[in-house]
Order: structure tokens, then C-alpha cells, then sequence
């Protein structure tokens, strides 16, 4: 197996994909993850690559993507390309649009995705995707109950530069807003993976007593924004109605005991949900699912940990590798609102990852997370950071 | 200093290597915990009960089993943790014909697929997802199979672990084809040594019904003269009874005898006492008790011979001075042999060897029958020992009408025989050699037409692969 990344930071579509595949040798390879700014995606652009990578998944990413070159972002720039050449793997890329039934569209992509691989029956060791933000939680639903609990679902939700929605997915020489992309991996090595969210639980707690999807509306009987900003000392006094608070609540986004530790002697986990707006009746807008009767706490986080977490989540996946098994390469998942809180930092976040990685790498900035818990069970949250790290044989 | 961010962070990373570590151990601990008890199968159901059993223990599986090649195209189980599947007949496709490529996988659904389809609804209808590996046997590549009732039960670790037990089962299956092979050679060997026995037993017999009318006329002789001095002495006791009873007419009279009775009574004794010869009477009788009693002891140790050397020789080996059985098997040919043989005896003091006793008096007769066939008129058979090297040295020789070249080549041949039909087996000399062959020793023959033949049998004290819990 060998990997290699290559990113561009040209201002047009074609010149940034022409950057890429100058890079690539003139053999195939065997999977192609396209990812940047949703500015780069452009269908006639990005045919050239299609053609290059016949086994192709992009989609696009919050400003720009991070590879082992830098990072490669700006507003209207920022393109990245990770490739196997694994003559002894097997991969396949699957589609499907969400329509109305995002359980069916998880399970149609990862159908599809199977048969594209020629492993129509096959579990793989990775399924790797790229969802629409806004049913997640369904879309992988429906993977589950496709192939069961026991594959590893992580990947990151698509993304644009303001969350207007403009977030793009291309697919078979089309550009896309609503399809679940999912990619199988049935690589030649084993794959080391890590999901993590370094938040800490503090004092304050709730309940959710009314909830509509993704809108918090109150909690313990008061409207959600009233008691979010009690908890958070007025660090969201001043929002207007349906204003913006993503900034400001990143380094206290809301936090679910999902997973207890087992025994008390194990590691308890928390699914976080990023409050991204204040609604017009005091609740709050999250990127996540929440239910009636959960416990919500109030996290807490510091920069410093969102700027060193993601070189220890790949160096977790990395060590989980079989001992004879160097790593050839690493996809990595950075949530985009954390991205942005580390803002001009962003720099030290890859040099963090460099220090702990040596192999080539994309990391791309999501509007929500998926991966695999302790618990063996795959969720999707907010302010989280995954890493999947190939080993080489 | 670590924030509590960061030690929760540290705290996960540990957890993930921690459970990683733990199902290493895990995996090794059941791998090496098993290896012995599935390496100490002796058939193939006992060591895949063994093998299903440990999967049973690791993994959430309901079934385990095994597909072999039947024909082309074609694989059956040949063995099932519960039996629901023995037997079944499975179409290779697709699927299977990656698996039989080297290829470990699950399948996390197994409705709609080909192999699963050609199934009878009722082995499929508990069966979610499943786990196969290749097993490389002898002569084919098998199938290993895993199910669960679950769909998607199956991760990749559990993969790893199947393909490194798959190895496991594959060394494990040849061990028990070697052991099978042990077995079956075992049972061959037993077989052999059966009718080795039974052969040699039968032999002895046929010998030994060639001695027995030498031996029974050995017995019968001093049964005629027992015989006849029985009667003898009946005679003899009725005499003498005469003689008691006019004394006992005196004795028994109711008064004392007068002088002139006394005188009369002493003149009818002496009367009788010449008539009947008395002094000769008592003389001779000594003579018939002792001639009786040696004929006695003379048939005893004949049968006890007998008994002896037809006794079934259950193959004990022990410490044996060869000089006894040597004797003891000369007493029991020396009725065949006295007539017309000189026997000569130069038998050195040996070391006692371990060996079968019985059998190497089997040996010793023979030899000894042999060289007294081959003497037609008079001749000498010399026997003689002698310590050698780490062994002793026994030589038969006699000087009988030898032994041609060609047929010298032959000696030791079964069935081979220059007797005239009805006098000799032919595997004599051929279970002579199986014994002292048996006995790491070696046997030569020197042989001369009209001259002679010199047996030389080498034994050593221990055979080669003698072992101390034979004695």
C-alpha cells in the first residue's frame, strides 16, 4: 500500500486540480478522497481528476483542508487529494440521495458502495463518509442496520465557508448538496482508528423537557437559551434572536453521558452538541439530535486542547495498529467549529499532528462528526475529531 | 501541568490501547490455553469439538463447521459443533472461491448470497452473518465456518482472530492425520505381532506335534516298566500277604501257644518263607519301587518340559541366562535326537541379556530339530556358548548333509522347505530370524554339502530399543 496527499492552493478550480493530479504517478490508484473549499468544486474542473481517479469521493470542506504540507485554506482557496495505491485492497465509493428517508439513503449508499468494491456480501473494515449535515444520525442508522454494529462509521458531515448551506458533494461528474457519499474499505493492511472529544464535564447539569429534532427548546421547563446562558455566566447575553453563538459556544457546547465506562473502572464518554443559534422562542439551534429526558451537562474545553487533540487522536489510531504495521497514511476529521475557534493557531494544529505523524495525511473541517465511541457504537456529534490511520504490511 | 481536559484525553487514549491489549491477551491466552487440548485430539470430531469449543468461548457464534472438497464445484460439511449442518452439500461460487484463494472474511448478511441460497431454509433460517476462513489441509483447502444469529456480529478483529486460529486448526488437523497415521501403524504393528504370534505359536505347535511321538515314547516307556512292575510287586504283596496271614493266625488265637505250638508255627513260617523266597521277594521289591519311582520322576520332568516349552509365550522379556533354555529345550529334543546323535555341549558362563525367553527356545529347537534331520545315520550336534561383545555368541553346529548355495539363499524365507511334504512348516528358520532380528541379534549360517552346518547367533544383552518398563 502506498499513500500520498497533495493540496493546492491556486485561486481556480482547474489550476488546483490540475496542481493535484500533477502530482499523482500515472498509474491508478486504487481510491481517491477529494476535499476543500466549496469554492474549488466546479464539475468541469474537477472532470480531469474523475478521469485520473475513476474511484473518486469528494466533497467539500470548511475553507480549505490541513495535509502533511500545511494547511491549505482561504476563502476562495484550499484543495486537498488523498490516494491509495493498494493493488491488494479492495474499495468501492456508493451513493444516495437523502430525500425523505435518510435511514434508506445510508443503507443505499452503503449498498451501492459495496457493489462498487465487488464485496456485495462482504463486512468492510472501514466505512468511510460524507453526509449532508442535518441527518446524520439517521443516515448512519441505516448503515447499521445494514451491515451491524461492528464497522467502524467515521467521517465528517460536508461543509461551506459561512453555513449557508452551500456545502457541495461530487459525484460521478455532477455536484450534489444532499447525497450520503459512502466509501468501503477492504484494505490490504488494518486500520487504526480514534474519536475524541477532550471536553470536560462540569458541575452543571439538566434535563431536556421539550425538543424538536435538533432545536433545544427547554430545558428543566425554562427556555433552553435562558438556562444556557445562566450556566455559561452570560456568554450569550447579547444574541440576537436566530444570531450566531457557534464562536462563542465552542468552548462550551453541550455534552450527553453516553457511554459510562462499563464497570467504573473504563473511560466515561460524552456526545457533544454544538449550540449553533438562538431561536426566536429562547431555544437553541444545535448540530446535533437531542431527546426529550436526556441529561444534559455543561462542557468545558480550552484552546490549547483543541489545538494538541488532534496530534493525539492520530497518534492513538496510529498505536493501534498491529505492531507490524508501519502507517502509510491518515484521513482525519476536525470539526470546523473548533477550526475556527483555533482560528490563526490552526497552523500549530498541524504541526501537532506532524509531530506525531510522519506519514502522509488530509485532514478536512466538518459540520458535525461521526465515529466510533469506546462502546463500539457509531455516533454522530459536534466538536469532535477522528483520525483513521492505514497500516502498511 | 496536565489540565482535565488533557488528563481525559490521556485517560481515553489509555482506554483504546488498554482494550486493544486486553483482547491480545485474551486472544493469546485462549490460543495457548487451547493449543494443548486440541493438539491432544485423536480423531478429527474430538479435535474440532475441541477447536469449536474455543471459538464457542471467544466468539457469539451458534454454529461452527467444516467444508470440505467433494467433488468439483461441490463442498460438504464434514464436521459441525452441533450437527445442524453435518452433511450438507454447499455450491462453491463467488464467495467461497475467494475463500478457497487464501482470503479470511465475514459476510455480514448471508440471505441472498449464492452459497447461502442453495441452503435448505431450515439450517439458514438462525443465521444472520457469518465468519469463514481457509484451512489448508493435507490435500485440499477447507472451509471454516462461523454464524451468528446476528447480523454484522462479526468485526475485523474477530477476522484476525479466526485466521490465526485457522492456522492453528490447520497444524492441528495434520497432527492428527500424523497421529491417525501413528495409529493406524500401531494397529498394523499389532496385527503383525498377532500373527507373528499366532504364527509363532502354530509353529511351536506343529514342532512340537513332530516331537510327540518321540515324547510319547519316552513316556510310554516308563510307563511299561511302571507297568509291569506294578504287577510285579502285586504279586509280590500278595505273597507276602500269605505269609502275614498264618502269622496272623497265631497272633490273633485266643490263649498262649504251648511249646510244641510255637515249634510247629516256627516250622510252617520257614516252610513258607523258603517257598515264597522272602529275602528275594523284599530285595526285588526295593528294586521295582526305585526302578518306579525314577520312571516317575522321568515322566514329570518330561511333561513339565513339555508344559514348559508349549506354553504360550506372551512375548515378557527378562534377564534369561541363555545356558538354561538351551537345556531345557535339549531335554525336550533329546528323544529325537538320542538315537542317532551324539550331543555335545561346551556352554560358557554368560551374561544373563534381556530378552523373550520363550522364544528364543523356540529358536533353539529349531536349530536342534533341523540339525537332527539333516544327520541321516550317526552324527555330532556340538553346542556352544560364549560371551562376546555386548553379547553372547550361541553356535549350533552339526554334521549333518549341509546346505546347497542356492538354498542357503532361500534359508530364511517363509514357507520355504527342503523336508518332504508333511515334515516341515517352512517357517522355522523364517521365525527364527524374526525373533533374533526382534532381539537385535543377528543369525549367519556356514554351511558345507555333506559336511556340515554352523548356525551362529549373535544376541546382544540389551536390544537396541529396549526400554527399562519392558521388564
Amino acid at each position: 500500500m502506498q499513500i500520498l496527499s497533495a493540496s493546492s492552493l491556486a485561486s481556480s478550480p482547474q489550476d488546483a486540480v490540475a496542481e493535484l493530479t500533477d502530482t499523482l504517478p500515472p498509474t491508478q490508484p486504487s481510491l481517491a478522497i477529494l476535499s476543500g473549499n466549496v469554492r474549488m468544486f466546479s464539475a468541469d474542473a474537477l472532470a480531469p481528476l474523475k478521469e485520473r481517479c475513476p474511484l473518486l469521493m469528494a466533497g467539500s470542506s470548511c475553507l480549505g483542508v490541513m495535509t502533511d504540507s500545511g494547511l491549505a485554506q482561504g476563502d476562495d482557496s484550499g484543495l486537498g487529494l488523498f490516494a491509495i495505491y493498494d493493488d491488494d485492497g479492495d474499495y468501492g465509493v456508493g451513493s444516495a440521495a437523502l430525500g425523505d428517508d435518510p435511514v434508506k439513503a445510508g443503507a443505499d449508499a452503503l449498498t451501492a458502495a459495496l457493489q462498487s468494491a465487488d464485496r456485495e456480501w462482504e463486512t468492510p473494515d472501514l466505512i468511510w463518509c460524507i453526509l449532508p449535515p442535518g441527518s446524520e444520525e439517521q443516515a448512519i442508522q441505516g448503515m447499521v442496520e445494514l451491515v451491524g454494529t461492528s464497522v467502524p462509521i467515521i467521517g465528517g458531515s460536508v461543509a461551506d465557508n459561512q453555513i449557508a448551506g452551500e456545502w457541495v458533494q461530487y459525484i460521478d461528474g455532477a455536484l450534489h448538496h444532499d447525497q450520503v457519499v459512502v466509501t468501503v474499505f477492504f484494505p490490504s493492511g488494518n486500520v487504526g482508528f480514534s474519536f475524541s472529544s477532550g471536553y470536560s464535564p462540569g458541575s452543571v447539569t439538566g434535563t431536556v423537557t421539550r425538543a424538536e429534532g435538533r432545536t433545544l427548546l427547554e430545558i428543566d421547563g425554562e427556555p433552553a437559551a435562558d438556562v444556557y446562558n445562566r450556566w455559561t455566566g452570560g456568554l450569550i447575553e447579547d444574541v440576537p434572536v436566530n444570531g450566531n453563538i457557534l464562536m462563542l459556544s465552542t468552548r462550551n457546547p453541550l455534552g450527553r453521558l453516553v457511554n459510562t465506562g462499563g464497570d467504573g473502572e473504563g473511560f466515561s464518554e460524552y456526545l457533544l452538541s454544538h449550540p449553533a443559534s438562538v431561536t426566536p422562542e429562547r431555544g437553541i439551534q444545535l448540530f446535533t439530535e437531542v431527546n426529550e429526558g436526556e441529561t444534559l451537562h455543561l462542557m468545558r474545553g480550552d484552546m490549547d486542547s483543541l489545538i494538541n487533540r488532534a496530534g493525539r487522536v492520530v497518534d492513538t489510531a496510529t498505536k493501534l495498529l498491529p505492531p507490524d504495521q508501519t502507517a502509510a497514511g491518515a484521513l482525519i476529521v476536525y470539526c470546523a467549529g473548533c477550526m475556527l475557534t483555533v482560528g490563526e493557531s490552526m497552523p500549530d494544529v498541524v504541526a501537532g499532528i506532524k509531530a506525531e505523524f510522519s506519514a502522509p495525511f488530509l485532514g478536512v473541517f466538518t459540520f458535525g462528526e461521526q465515529g466510533c465511541f469506546l462502546d463500539a457504537t457509531n455516533r454522530h456529534g459536534n466538536l469532535m475529531i477522528s483520525a483513521v490511520v492505514f497500516g502498511d504490511k | 501541568m496536565e489540565t482535565l481536559e488533557q488528563l481525559r484525553e490521556s485517560l481515553q487514549e489509555a482506554t483504546r490501547l488498554k482494550e486493544q491489549a486486553e483482547w491480545y491477551r485474551k486472544e493469546s491466552e485462549l490460543l495457548l490455553g487451547s493449543m494443548q487440548t486440541v493438539l491432544m485430539a485423536d480423531t478429527p470430531q474430538e479435535m474440532f469439538a475441541q477447536v469449536f469449543g474455543v471459538f464457542k468461548q471467544l466468539l457469539e457464534c451458534n454454529h461452527c463447521f467444516v467444508l470440505e472438497a467433494q467433488k468439483p464445484g461441490t463442498l460438504y460439511c464434514s464436521a459441525c459443533s452441533d450437527g445442524v449442518f453435518s452433511d450438507s452439500s454447499w455450491q462453491v461460487g463467488g464467495l467461497f472461491k475467494r475463500i478457497l484463494q487464501g482470503k479470511t472474511l465475514t459476510t455480514f448478511r448471508v440471505a441472498q448470497i449464492p452459497e447461502w441460497e442453495s441452503q435448505p431454509e431450515s439450517l439458514r433460517s438462525d443465521v444472520g452473518s457469518a465468519l469463514y476462513s481457509p484451512v489448508e489441509l493435507q490435500d485440499q483447502t477447507a472451509i471454516l465456518v462461523l454464524t451468528s444469529p446476528d447480523v454484522g456480529a462479526f468485526s475485523k478483529n474477530d477476522e484476525q482472530l479466526v485466521a490465526r486460529f485457522s492456522a492453528l486448526v490447520a497444524q492441528t488437523m495434520a497432527n492428527v492425520s500424523a497421529k491417525l497415521l501413528v495409529t493406524e501403524n500401531q494397529k498394523l504393528r499389532a496385527a503383525k505381532e498377532k500373527a507373528e504370534s499366532d504364527l509363532l505359536h502354530a509353529e511351536k505347535m506343529a514342532s512340537i506335534g513332530q516331537l510327540a511321538a518321540g515324547v510319547a515314547h519316552e513316556i510310554n516307556n516308563p510307563m511299561g516298566f511302571i507297568f509291569s512292575n506294578s504287577t510285579m510287586l502285586k504279586t509280590y504283596i500278595g505273597d507276602l500277604s500269605k505269609l502275614l496271614s498264618a502269622l496272623n493266625d497265631w497272633v490273633a488265637a485266643d490263649s498262649e501257644p504251648s511249646p510244641e505250638q510255637l515249634t510247629q508255627c516256627y516250622g510252617q513260617l520257614c516252610e513258607l518263607w523258603e517257598e515264597l523266597d522272602v529275602d528275594f521277594l523284599r530285595e526285588d521289591m526295593q528294586g521295582l519301587l526305585d526302578d518306579n519311582q525314577a520312571g516317575l520322576e522321568r515322566i514329570r520332568d518330561i511333561v513339565l518340559a513339555l508344559r514348559s516349552f508349549s506354553r504360550q509365550d506372551e512375548g515378557t522379556w527378562e534377564a534369561y541366562n541363555l545356558n538354561e533354555g538351551l537345556e531345557l529345550t535339549l531335554k525336550m529334543v533329546m528323544n529325537e535326537l538320542k538315537y542317532k546323535v551324539e550331543i555335545r555341549k561346551d556352554l560358557q558362563t554368560l551374561p544373563k541379556i534381556y530378552c523373550q525367553p520363550g522364544r528364543l527356545n523356540q529358536v533353539w529347537m529349531n536349530m536342534l530339530v533341523n540339525a537332527g534331520q539333516a544327520i541321516e545315520r550317526h552324527g555330532t550336534i556340538t553346542i556352544a556358548t560364549e560371551p562376546a561383545e555386548q553379547g553372547v555368541i550361541v553356535t549350533i553346529t552339526d554334521t549333518g548333509c549341509g546346505i546347497s548355495k542356492e538354498d542357503q539363499a532361500r534359508l530364511f524365507e517363509p514357507f520355504f522347505t527342503t523336508k518332504g511334504v508333511g515334515e516341515g512348516t517352512g517357517l522355522g528358520l523364517s521365525i527364527s530370524y524374526s525373533i533374533i532380528e526382534q532381539h537385535g541379534g543377528r543369525i549367519e549360517v556356514d554351511s558345507r554339502v555333506n559336511e556340515g552346518t554352523r548356525f551362529s547367533i549373535y544376541l546382544p544383552v540389551e536390544p537396541p530399543e529396549f526400554e527399562a518398563d519392558q521388564v
